[in-house]
């Protein structure tokens, strides 16, 4: 088995992992980390393909460039998303997403 | 945030489902990534045939700064406007101080007086090495946000000494450089985010110092803003 | 004029940052003048699209694959097209809502302040210490209000241009933060919910995009939508990216049953923002599902996944009208009405796509008709929030059974919103009907009679929520507890200029329809027909 294989299969079990997490976990904090494990699982997949696709010992500059961008945007969404949830937990004493009319 | 223990999940039987769709999804995942060829190039040659005229020796710094610079152009937007919406959350056109309460121990003073000036070097170094190793403006402007936050933790002024118009040129500074620099070179008749072979690389070198500023000004006001209030007086359960 | 795709991009971007370095009140200056440049060149951009046809520019001077390339082809000329129609009206709307919210130096900031979730439940907690402890300035809502909007607007040109699937996911995350930024603007709690919801949902849609972008990439080693069209991608990996990507563009559109997000975020926003997120955001992630299923995925399709995108948007029409029909505020009904009309705009993936002949000329009927429903759904829907807006504005509230025989206190309100009901419906001569029509053609010219069904049905059912507004506000007995707060005029001229421009496409819907023809992907399906 490549590594290839190995680093990609990886990846897609970890985004799968990912989105089981999102779906059963309701506390904000932990549903903003599997997010964040998740774009982690998407940039081991594209640093995967970047090794894949090297000549003469370089690897591919363009999925690494796109894994920076990628972290990039991850933590400004991820950043903001926490002040939100500060903000909101701040308002109403609530870690888990209530609907606007269940907010007692 | 409070300690809820234990802090509730999904029941039964949305995990179940969960479990069956994560599998499901694994499986799917797993199928495309086994279709994929084990072995190919992509874009490396293509990128490695060009490299000469980009400015920069790194490849990936080559290709986020000037082949694909309209991507890194707008990201730096995407930065600027959650440090932006994080001002809005707390409808501020300023920073607050951390409150004064505690005064640096002795010891964590000593780290500070360390840590500051070596943060910046290491930063600095960051940004230079950009050009032709790992490194670059994010990276930088990470180390130096840091070196902004201890300060701010460890009760020295910092972040609260910016005025509003300080805190907004700050933030404002890597997008609106770059997009000045572009915009002035677009006018002139170079292809828009094209810049003159002879010029590019000091261009990038610009861009990376006033993307680095920018950076680091914005991770420190998302951290401090991302604080609901400072004063004691906030209530807790929304209503008045 | 050939450079005019990079200022519509450019100018909305120097507006927004000018707006954002002044601050204050002077930011609504500028913010005006960016919304005007920005109008007149979307307008360059449709006529030198309409004149000279598709156009393409390499970014940096560098060529595909190695840089990016932007792309305006009919359909993009046509979106911005719109963009800039109802921006306008939008931002012209908006001077006068956030004038009223701006405090007068010597009033109570709070006293001013009217939110968008009905009496009582207005903002949380306490307000801002920092506003005084700066001292030098004040906090407004205006003042963020312009730079954020045009960011929005900037975002969604850069968008419809994009031609390179990675810088369209940077793209996507640029108008999700502006939208975000731009919902939480008066920090109410409800808004706070609904934009964390939004955010997180938007968030988790993005990753399943970037990863279908990293599988493409993988398969085929280019990133450009033009090459990898021309790659005609059949692979398993393909076909998993595209099923990726799509599911994580639906959940951005809100097809249901991922339209969970939708309702609270475009109804507990300020009335600008609720138009704009309703009429045009949505749209955006829209366009690129169109762009990549009809484009790069043509040929990895499956008519069994595309019945079944139909057959959701069918269960989006049905539940998204019945729980309009049931809301009690206005707003939350109108954010409802969008989620029945996203359900129209995805019937068109399964008339479009590979059911039966795939020569035949229903299927870019079916895709102008999609499209020309966006455009009707876009115009009307700004119309109908912005009104809303003036009424939350007047009467405090948004209460559907407390409208009751506001009508006489606000004719051309109500003449508007009956009017952009009318496109919903997809009446004659409305533009809804011109959209509505050419799919019904589309579906009974294929043999697909259950679309015909579900058409109809949805028609029957928007008139449902429209006729509970109208019916409401032409009573007789007028609720006297409330005295209306007089509302500037150039509000209410807005709420008219929009509903009427989704009444005028109808009227004239050929050149608009010709424009859609410039670099379809159908098109030489079409220039086969008229042969």
């Amino acid at each position: 088995m490549s590594e290839f294989l190995i680093y990609g299969l990886a990846a897609a079990a970890l985004f799968a992992i990912c989105l089981h997490g999102i779906i059963t976990r309701t506390h904000i904090l932990r549903k903003i980390l599997a997010l964040n494990m998740m774009g982690s699982a998407v940039f081991l997949l594209l640093i995967t393909i970047a090794e894949r696709n090297q000549v003469d010992g370089v690897a591919d500059p363009v999925p690494h460039a796109m894994v920076l961008t990628g972290i990039v945007v991850a933590v400004s969404a991820t950043a903001f998303a926490l002040a939100l949830a500060r903000r909101y937990h701040a308002q109403t004493g609530h870690t888990e997403l209530h609907d606007e009319d269940g907010s007692t | 945030m409070e300690n809820r223990d234990p802090i509730p999940d999904s029941g039964p039987i949305v995990r179940v489902l969960s479990i069956i769709l994560g599998v499901a999804l694994f499986g799917i995942l797993a199928t495309a990534v086994l279709d994929l060829d084990v072995e190919a190039t992509g874009l490396t040659d293509t990128v490695m045939e060009r490299i000469g005229e980009s400015g920069v020796d790194h490849p990936p710094t080559a290709v986020l700064l000037n082949f694909r610079a309209y991507d890194t152009w707008l990201e730096v937007a995407v930065l600027l406007l959650a440090a932006w919406g994080a001002l809005v959350l707390r409808q501020a056109t300023r920073l607050p101080e951390q409150p004064a309460a505690r005064s640096p121990g002795p010891v964590l003073d000593w780290l500070v007086r360390m840590l500051i000036p070596l943060a910046i070097v290491t930063g600095v170094y960051l940004l230079w090495r950009g050009t032709d190793a790992p490194g670059g403006a994010f990276q930088a402007g990470a180390v130096i946000g840091a070196a902004l936050l201890l300060l701010r933790l460890s009760g020295y002024r910092s972040i609260g000494l910016f005025s509003a118009a300080w805190l907004r040129g700050s933030l404002l500074a890597g997008f609106a450089g770059f997009m000045a620099i572009a915009t002035l070179l677009f006018i002139t008749g170079w292809t828009f985010l094209e810049y003159p072979p002879a010029w590019a690389g000091l261009i990038i070198v610009i861009v990376e110092l006033l993307i680095t500023w920018s950076v680091a000004v914005s991770f420190v006001a998302l951290f401090v803003a991302a604080r609901p209030d400072d004063s004691a007086t906030e209530p807790v359960g929304g209503e008045r | 004029m050939s450079l005019v795709g990079i200022w519509v991009i450019l100018i909305p971007l120097i507006c927004g940052l000018a707006a954002f370095a002044v601050g204050g009140r002077s930011s609504r200056v500028i913010g005006l003048i960016g919304a005007g440049l920005t109008f007149l060149l979307s307008g360059l951009l449709v006529l030198h699209v309409w004149q000279s046809g598709v156009w393409i520019y390499q970014l940096g001077g560098w060529d595909v694959p190695l840089g990016i390339s932007l792309r305006a082809d009919g359909l993009s000329a046509f979106l911005i097209g719109m963009t800039g129609a109802v921006g306008l009206g939008i931002s012209l709307y908006a001077v006068r809502y956030f004038e009223a919210l701006t405090p007068g130096p010597s009033q109570d900031p709070s006293a001013a302040l009217r939110t968008g979730s009905g009496r009582g439940e207005e903002s949380g907690a306490g307000d801002s210490p920092e506003a005084e402890r700066g001292g030098t300035e004040v906090w407004l809502p205006g003042a963020s209000y312009w730079p954020l909007w045009m960011l929005l607007w900037a975002s969604l040109n850069v968008l419809f241009l994009s031609n390179d699937i990675f810088n369209l996911y940077v793209g996507l995350e640029l108008l999700t933060l502006a939208s975000v930024a731009l919902i939480i603007l008066q920090r109410e709690q409800a808004a706070i919910v609904a934009g964390l919801r939004y955010l997180l949902a938007a968030f988790l849609g993005s990753m399943a995009y970037l990863l279908g972008v990293a599988l493409i990439y993988a398969d085929a080693g280019v990133l450009d939508l033009g090459l990898l069209a021309d790659a005609e991608l059949t692979g398993t990996a393909t076909q998993v990216a595209g099923g990726l990507m799509a599911v994580g563009l639906l959940l951005k559109a809100a097809l249901f049953p991922l339209h969970f997000w939708l309702p609270a975020a475009h109804s507990s926003a300020p009335a600008p923002v609720s138009a704009a997120l309703s009429a045009l955001v949505v749209k955006g992630a829209f366009y690129l599902l169109i762009r990549l299923w009809f484009e790069v995925f043509e040929s990895a399709g499956t008519v069994s996944v595309e019945q079944m995108i139909g057959g959701l948007g069918a269960v989006a029409i049905v539940v998204g009208s019945f729980q309009a029909i049931r809301q009690e505020r206005l707003k939350l009904m109108i954010a409802y009405s969008t989620v029945a009309q996203v359900g129209y705009l995805f019937i068109m993936i399964p008339l479009a796509g590979s059911f039966g002949d795939p020569e035949a000329s229903w299927r870019f009927e079916a895709w102008t008709g999609g499209l020309y429903h966006a455009l009707s759904h876009g115009f009307a829907k700004a119309s109908m929030f912005l009104a809303a807006g003036v009424l939350l504005s007047a009467l405090g509230h948004d209460r559907v059974w407390h409208l009751a025989g506001s009508a006489s206190r606000f004719p051309v309100i109500y003449l508007s919103f009956g009017i952009a009901g009318m496109s919903l419906m997809g009446l004659p001569p409305s533009a809804g009907f011109v959209g509505k029509w050419l799919m019904l053609r589309s579906a009974v010219e294929s043999g697909q009679w259950w679309w015909v069904v579900i058409l109809l049905v949805g028609g029957l059912l928007t008139a449902g929520y429209v006729a509970i507004v109208l019916s409401q506000a032409l009573q007789h007995d007028v609720d006297e507890h409330t005295e209306p707060h007089p509302v500037p005029k150039l509000m209410t001229v807005m709420v008219f200029a929009l509903a009427a421009m989704s009444l005028l496409l109808g009227l004239r819907a050929a050149e608009p329809l010709e424009l859609l023809e410039i670099g379809a992907p159908f098109q030489t399906l079409m220039s086969v027909v008229e042969d």
